[in-house]
């Protein structure tokens, strides 16, 4: 293999330019072509460091130590995080609860939610002769709360008499997957709407206690005789003041101390 | 130049032959099984990333969970392929450079069949996931097999490694060449970050301090590419360099520089991964501020191996080793530049906990400047070490240019800029998250795709090295490169 080695090639870049190590030693290429061929490696150069790598390197110390600086206090260990570094918040830092007076809260929600009954009872509340029975100044309507918020639970079905007309049709239960606040708001609408003026602002824990009687009375819907039992229905739970604020969204009792 | 060569060159190829083949078998041992864990390692990962895209991936099958691919994915690169790519040019680099041959060549043969064993085991741990006899992937980024692993691969470290201090102790010769600081630093800094990191979060995470064990193990990552696999890929780029093109290294002051310059900021680099995070602010500036600086050391380093090679664009072209431990120089200037960028506070906000944002950063940094400095130490050491040349120019070009392609796209394309889109998607609160995840979906496909690639280049060159493993290399004195010239000197 090594008696008719080709002249060495100067490009070669891993070949040893200057020598045909075949020819000069045989055993050393036959055992060793790789590292025969090597170069050797020099001495170091020492070219100095540039001027242009001094100034990069400047520009690179320049930004680290910004950027190392850039907290206030390293070793506060009650300062533990950087404003800069929390994830922005919505809205530019400011967290409002959108509040409202409890009265106006419950007007709002109720005055939306309503949308599902007018299409029976009417924008103005005063329904249709025969069949789905007036809401303004209906007796049903204007006393206990309980009647109203069962009427909305279950639905209503067969003869009733309301302020003198009877009517007979049928109410679909409508309050399904509706939260407490939702119920009260919709009783609270209807009982202070189409020229009712009751007031009462009805709790969470008041709600709590109507779906107490509603889980009693199962899945059916209500005749006039189920609803007769709950019209002096009086609750445990009190109403909530008028000054009361409420988170529009929630529903939930906000503490004007915080 | 000398026509005749000197009792003296005999000598020094005498005994370089004589070195090679006292290491043979721990040196293709380790290149061989950390080309086979490569391999295993991107075909996890081409599941994992498909997985992140299209969960239904592959059916049900609790085996190639993402959770547990995407765990075994990164063990496998890590202690699979790039340890032991590590360990094979640090005990020949170092018997070379140190002009001493292995006596203890056994010894490390066996362990190294150790440290296989236990990162098989530990695979199979992740793989076969919680319930498992010998226990699961622990989900602690870079320290993913069981617990009981790490102890055995420290052992089997500190037998691989001895041996090469013992070299540079009985060195012959008085000068200390530039890769021997660094083979040198490597060999110590390595049992101090994984003893030390190992040690402190499994403490702080069993104390219940899981934020600090999070900022250990951020600093953990971030020390084992600064401290272990950037001074080994630095060592071979400064042997390969002068090597190849017959130079003297550009500058010497400019070795020094970079040597101690990475000794200070190396350590410090890590935490700002965690910035926000409930523990003492002064640690996560630090890193963030180590992190940019590490550019200086990085610039130092390039500039002198690219200087040394400047004008020698034939070289580069014609030597695989050359070529390869160039890309990976450029890779060691992405990495440190991307280093940078991602630890700027501005941009921390919007890739800390994106997709990407540290995936791609150490993808760039383990394939496109370790893994590519190693590729050029192989093809330069394998022909040396089996005595035998490269088979094919074909195999080593698709190599070469599949792998450039591939972590480009991946690693810069795909997971950084796919970080900050998503990053940004996340930050913006006034759309659903949803948003997101559909601004994500383009990347993760294309992560998928360019792992596609990069797995056929390393299945390929995992063959490439088992033929020369199994000695049936080329039997010539020419070596194997990737152009074809024609002669200057004319045939007679």
């Amino acid at each position: 293999m090594s008696s008719d080695q080709q002249p060495v090639d100067p490009p070669k870049p891993d070949l040893e330019d200057s020598t045909n190590v075949a020819q000069a030693h045989e055993e050393v290429s036959c055992t060793a072509a790789a590292a025969s061929r090597e170069q050797q490696l020099r001495e170091n150069g020492l070219e100095p460091v540039s001027i242009w790598l001094m100034v990069a390197g400047f520009i690179v110390a320049i930004v680290g130590g910004s950027v190392l600086f850039a907290s206030n206090n390293f070793f506060s260990y009650d300062e533990f995080t950087k404003q800069d570094y929390v994830r922005a918040e919505y809205d530019g830092n400011k967290i409002t609860i959108p509040m409202a007076l409890a009265g106006d809260t419950y007007m709002k929600k109720g005055a939306a939610l309503y949308k599902n009954c007018a299409a029976c009872h009417g924008a103005d509340g005063a329904g249709v002769a025969g069949a789905f029975p007036t809401l303004a100044g209906s007796e049903w309507v204007t006393g206990s709360g309980a009647v109203p918020a069962l009427a909305i639970i279950h639905g209503v079905k067969g003869k009733i008499e309301v302020s003198g007309n009877t009517y007979n049709g049928v109410m679909p239960a409508m309050a399904d997957g509706w939260s407490d606040f939702d119920i009260a708001a919709l009783v609270y609408y209807v009982q202070n709407s189409f020229g009712n003026t009751v007031g009462e602002i009805y709790s969470t824990e008041q709600i709590t206690e109507i779906r107490a009687i509603s889980k009693e009375h199962g899945k059916n819907a209500m005749t006039a005789d189920d609803l007769k039992k709950h019209l002096d229905k009086k609750f445990v739970a009190a109403a909530l003041t008028p000054e009361t604020m409420l988170n529009l969204k929630t529903g939930e009792v906000v503490d004007a101390s915080e | 130049m000398a026509s005749e060569i000197t009792s003296q060159q005999v000598e020094d190829n005498v005994l370089r032959s004589q070195i090679d083949r006292s290491l043979r078998h721990p040196v293709m041992f380790f290149f061989t099984s950390g080309a086979a864990w490569l391999a295993v390692s991107l075909i996890l990962g081409v599941i994992a990333s498909a997985k992140s895209h299209s969960p239904g991936f592959l059916g049900e099958c609790s085996f190639f969970n993402y959770g547990r691919v995407f765990q075994a994915h990164m063990a496998t690169f890590i202690y699979g392929w790039g340890a032991q790519a590590a360990f094979g040019v640090i005990i020949w680099l170092m018997a070379r450079l140190s002009r001493q041959e292995s006596k203890k060549s056994g010894i490390i043969l066996a362990i190294g069949h150790f440290w296989n064993f236990a990162i098989s085991l530990g695979t199979l741990c992740i793989l076969m996931g919680p319930g498992f006899i010998l226990g699961s992937g622990t989900g602690k980024a870079w320290m993913y097999f069981p617990d009981w692993v790490w102890p055995v691969l420290l052992v089997c470290y500190f037998g691989i490694g001895i041996w090469s201090v013992i070299a540079f102790r009985v060195r012959r010769g008085g000068h200390v060449y530039i890769s021997q600081w660094y083979l040198m630093a490597a060999l110590f800094w390595f049992p101090w970050v994984f003893l030390t990191g190992n040690i402190f979060i499994n403490t702080f995470a069993d104390a219940g301090n899981g934020v600090m064990a999070a900022g250990i193990n951020a600093w953990f990552r971030s020390a084992m590419l600064f401290l272990f696999f950037t001074p080994v890929a630095i060592a071979s780029a400064y042997y390969i360099t002068p090597k190849v093109t017959g130079r003297p290294v550009y500058s010497y002051k400019l070795a020094l520089l970079g040597f101690w310059s990475l000794a200070v900021i190396g350590p410090w680099a890590g935490m700002q991964k965690v910035m926000g995070a409930p523990i003492p602010s002064f640690l996560q500036f630090a890193g963030a501020g180590a992190a940019v600086l590490f550019i200086i050391p990085a610039l130092c380093v390039a500039v002198n191996i690219l200087k040394t090679a400047t004008g020698k664009t034939s070289a580069v072209a014609h030597s695989p080793s050359l070529r390869f431990t160039m890309a990976g120089i450029i890779g060691l200037i992405a990495t440190a530049v991307v280093g940078g960028l991602l630890a700027l506070p501005g941009a921390l906000r919007y890739t800390q906990f994106a997709f990407g944002g540290t995936y791609g950063y150490e993808i760039l940094a383990l394939y496109g400047f370790f893994s590519m400095s190693m590729f050029g130490a192989i093809y330069f050491i394998v022909p040396r070490v089996t005595n035998r040349e490269w088979i094919s120019v074909g195999l080593i070009r698709q190599h070469f240019w599949l792998s450039l392609y591939g972590v480009v796209f991946i690693g810069l394309f795909c997971c950084i800029l796919g970080a900050f889109m998503h990053g940004y998607a996340l930050e913006t609160f006034t759309v659903p998250a949803e948003s997101a995840q559909d601004r994500l979906y383009a990347y993760t496909v294309g992560v998928t795709t360019g792992w596609v690639f990069v797995a056929v280049a390393n299945v390929f060159f995992c063959l490439h090295l088992l033929l020369m493993w199994l000695r049936l290399g080329r039997r010539s004195s020419h070596p194997t490169l990737l152009q074809h010239h024609t002669p200057t000197i004319p045939v007679a």
